[in-house]
């Protein structure tokens, strides 16, 4: 079997001085402060790397949270069932260099990082992700929800529907 | 169908700059004014607030996340390309 052109790593010493994707938030996050992020443990980044050129062509960033209920004063919380948190795996980020869009990257990245955080050892069982306003109808197209009252922010359970799909895909194809 | 919002109005007393920045930057993202500060105020909010760990929501989005998990959907065929992608472009 042929080497997949690309591979994904942790973000370390990778050159991506070149890297645009066409928002210049994203570009300079993954240029000046994702090391940063990775260093105090905020999230981690993942970088596409294309094998032929070495160079950066997509990243997303990672991380472990909780979906928790606001607060809400005591008189009423009382009337109210409780609730426990939710495990969750948020991508905070996502992008893709302009010159490699349209080559179906992010959609890999999204299921590599579905299937990183299916294979985690910590319990998780939603995926989050803060989607800049022009990237939420790509989430969408998943079947990923708004969480009610912020709309660019959209969820997906981490089912076990998910998982077989990932394996039987995976499996495709091989004795 | 989405369930509607209770929203409350909040009134700001903004300097004629900070309205020409923040409309420049909500015009940026493809947002409107309102979209644009509700969204930066939140994120904001949350990191002064030590929760950027955690995503805070309403008890109306608590049940209707609880739903979907007690309920998952039939992944789609967005997800089956999806995979199949991972699978040619980033191997294993």
């Amino acid at each position: 079997m042929s080497e997949a052109p690309f591979t994904v790593e942790a973000l370390g010493r990778q050159d991506r001085a070149s890297f645009s994707c066409g928002d210049p938030a994203l570009d300079r996050y993954v240029r000046e402060q994702a090391r940063q992020d990775q260093e105090r443990r905020a999230s981690n980044c993942f970088v596409l790397v294309e094998r032929a050129t070495g160079m950066v062509v997509a990243y997303c960033t990672l991380s472990s949270t909780e979906v928790a209920k606001m607060s809400i004063p005591s008189r009423v919380r009382k009337k109210l069932a409780g609730y426990p948190t939710i495990p969750a795996a948020l991508i905070g980020r996502l992008a893709v260099d302009s010159r490699y869009q349209r080559q179906r990257l992010g959609e890999a990245l999204l299921a590599w990082a579905t299937e990183q955080m299916q294979r985690s050892a910590a319990a998780c069982a939603l995926l989050v992700v803060d989607a800049y306003p022009e990237a939420a109808g790509f989430y969408r197209r998943f079947g990923f929800r708004p969480v009610l009252g912020q709309e660019l922010r959209l969820y997906y359970p981490l089912s076990a529907k998910l998982q077989d799909l990932a394996k039987q895909v995976a499996a495709a194809g091989e004795e | 169908m989405a369930k509607s919002v209770r929203t409350r109005r909040l009134d700001l007393r903004l300097s004629d700059m900070d309205v020409a920045l923040l409309r420049a930057a909500a015009r940026r993202q493809s947002e409107t004014a309102s979209q644009f500060v509700r969204r930066i105020v939140r994120l904001e909010s949350e990191r002064i607030l030590g929760a950027d760990a955690r995503i805070i929501v309403s008890s109306e989005a608590m049940t209707e996340i609880q739903e979907t998990l007690t309920t998952p959907p039939e992944p789609n065929e967005a997800w089956k390309r999806a995979f199949e992608s991972r699978k040619t472009i980033i191997g294993s």
